[in-house]
């Protein structure tokens, strides 16, 4: 069994024809110098390819001809041949034909400079303390604009922007984006399709819509529909995807990007003072969430064959609050590592440990498969066998029956003999 | 140690391609000027030739996929936009027929008859070196036969004739993890079924040249 360096170094000897970078052919060289079974691996198909390119031309020079014959007698019949005609009369339809051109851009161009002028300013305030209600310093820009006695209400590019008292707002419609200057605001955006994602912005981030219900204060966002995305001004991504009932705190975020950051912190910010909209407990939704980022990153790290940084992140994902499918997952992906680190031992613990955990789930029933066969490949045939038996007791109709049942013969008839 | 060459700056088949692409005569093919496509097929016929024997082996399929190509390319010629090499669009041409003859069932059942034949031979004593070669090369395509498709002509692509990755996502109309995982599992199978041929076992091994 090849490991998974061997397999990457593999996939790099089958481009060496198209050409590899300086990198990549040290890395093999290296590799191949130290590994044997990749020295032969690469011997053996340098001589295949070799003798693949060897095959001859098996056609004569007689049969190309013909078959470019019998080709280009395809070829669609030729229509006459134009002959250009340049006459006066051609010459001064050319020139019409240019003073007509030059003329509508030269229009366009003058269309296009006087509606830049008589665009309104880029960034209108509206202040919920201090405006008049159904006043607005630039109405222009807005589509819509409503007051309540203690709040307002601003409908703009689709939007609905709810802000609360003493709360202010810029809106540059050039960049889609609102500039919470004051306060907090609550926002249901429709869906953009097609155009600049609409981005709320406060003092230390961004909030890129994806079509939702959300409320933001200077330091926190809390989503009621839909999916956001929060980045610092930079645009480095701070969280890739609030959903909702989940809420964040620029407060409590570190530094750290990705899943490092909201597994952290998103608990502590489920409660956040400034969302005055009454979480006041931890939010298991937003856990659960976490605990799906660090699973999958552990999956990705695991198919890349980083086996530490994946036990790593199923370790931060243990320490979450997990459903008993996510559990389940975690204890695979865990067992999978082992197995790839070449630790068959822990990894058929491992499994068995999925198994108790939950016997009749598709997990347990891929589990325990995995660990017969692990047994099996490390050579004890008689707990192999034994395991395979206890597959088909506990899942008689589970999805390797068959392969079990295979195995079980061969193992069956080789006892006999 | 095993030494590798570097990847060159422009792969010299590239640069062949753009030197023989001629301005003039590409619009005259394009108008349907049967001389000027003549004279572009006659340049670039042992290129696709060449591909198409790699592609489906050394068989009188290559004869029938190179005037396959050579008529879809005629059809088409109006429709070419000189945005890749004559060479690159005539090729890619030749790769949609040869899969599309691969992928015909009777075709990989054929077992071609210079195989018969050299095996017959092979039963007399002293069969010289040149037979050995060409009963050499038939198996090792026979073997190809037994792959399918879609992971054969990846695997030329790729490991034989040395196009990159993303060049074949585009010929092939796939992604690029499928692309890679052809590759793989056609040069796994090869090298296995290879490594298992009595006729190639021991050219694999290093025994032969």
């Amino acid at each position: 069994m090849i490991n998974a360096t061997c397999m990457r170094m593999r996939a790099l000897m089958d481009g060496r024809a198209h050409g590899l970078s300086e990198a990549d052919r040290l890395r093999l060289e290296s590799h191949t110098a130290s590994c044997a079974a990749c020295f032969a691996h690469s011997e053996t198909l340098s001589r295949v390819v070799a003798l693949a390119r060897s095959a001859p031309s098996t056609m004569s020079d007689a049969t190309r001809e013909r078959v470019i014959a019998r080709a280009v007698s395809h070829a669609a019949p030729q229509p006459a041949t134009a002959v250009p005609m340049v006459s006066a009369w051609s010459w001064q339809a050319s020139a019409m034909r240019a003073v007509l051109v030059a003329g509508t851009v030269m229009v366009a161009l003058a269309i296009l400079i006087v509606w830049r002028r008589a665009e309104p300013s880029a960034s209108t305030v509206v202040d919920a303390s201090g405006a008049q209600p159904g006043t607005v310093s630039s109405s222009a820009t807005f589509e819509h604009f409503a007051a309540s006695a203690d709040a307002r209400r601003v409908t703009v590019a689709g939007a609905t922007f709810d802000l609360a008292a003493h709360s202010a707002i810029d809106w540059d419609e050039r960049a889609a984006r609102v500039t919470l200057r004051q306060g907090s605001v609550r926002a249901v955006v429709a869906s953009r399709a097609g155009k600049t994602p609409l981005s709320v912005r406060t003092p230390s981030f961004d909030v890129i819509v994806v079509g939702t219900d959300f409320e933001v204060t200077l330091q926190a966002v809390r989503v009621h529909e839909g999916v956001v995305r929060i980045q610092d001004h930079a645009g480095r991504v701070l969280h890739p995807a609030l959903r909702a009932s989940e809420a964040w705190s620029s407060a409590l975020a570190d530094t750290r990007q990705g899943p490092d950051a909201v597994a952290d912190d998103n608990a502590g910010a489920a409660n956040e003072a400034a969302l005055s909209h009454g979480a006041d407990k931890p939010d298991r939704a937003a856990t659960t969430q976490n605990a799906r980022a660090w699973i999958a990153e552990a999956r990705t790290l695991l198919s890349t064959g980083d086996v530490s940084r994946a036990r790593r992140a199923l370790e931060r994902a243990e320490q979450l609050t997990l459903t008993t499918p996510q559990r389940l997952e975690v204890g695979t992906l865990l067992a999978e590592s082992y197995q790839v680190a070449g630790e068959p031992r822990r990894a058929i613990a491992q499994y068995d440990r999925v198994v108790r955990l939950d016997s009749s789930s598709a997990a347990a029933d891929n589990a325990a498969f995995a660990a017969a066969r692990l047994t099996l490949s490390s050579g004890d045939r008689v707990d192999a066998k034994q395991r395979f038996a206890d597959y088909l007791l506990a899942h008689p109709h589970g999805r390797f029956r068959v392969e079990v049942a295979r195995a079980l013969r061969a193992l069956g008839s080789e006892h006999d003999d | 140690m095993l030494r590798i060459p570097s990847r060159p700056s422009t792969p010299p088949s590239k640069l062949a391609a753009a030197a023989i692409d001629d301005p003039v005569l590409i619009e005259a093919c394009r108008q349907g000027d049967r001389r000027a496509l003549s004279q572009l097929y006659a340049l670039h016929a042992p290129h696709v030739e060449q591909l198409l024997t790699r592609l489906l082996g050394p068989t009188a399929d290559v004869d029938d996929a190179l005037q396959q190509t050579l008529i879809a390319a005629t059809q088409a010629f109006d429709r070419f936009r000189g945005e890749a090499s004559v060479r690159t669009w005539l090729g890619r041409i030749a790769v949609h027929q040869a899969y599309a003859l691969l992928r015909q069932p009777e075709r990989r059942r054929r077992v071609p008859l210079s195989l018969v034949s050299e095996q017959l031979q092979a039963t007399v004593a002293g069969v010289d070196r040149e037979h050995e070669a060409k009963r050499t090369l038939a198996r090792l395509y026979e073997l190809l036969n037994q792959i399918s498709p879609k992971q054969r002509v990846a695997f030329v692509l790729h490991v034989i004739e040395g196009h990159s990755i993303d060049e074949i996502t585009v010929l092939m109309n796939a992604g690029a993890a499928a692309t890679k995982s052809r590759v793989m599992w056609a040069r796994r199978q090869l090298i296995a079924k290879a490594q298992r041929d009595p006729l190639l076992r021991e050219l694999v091994a290093g025994g032969r040249a």
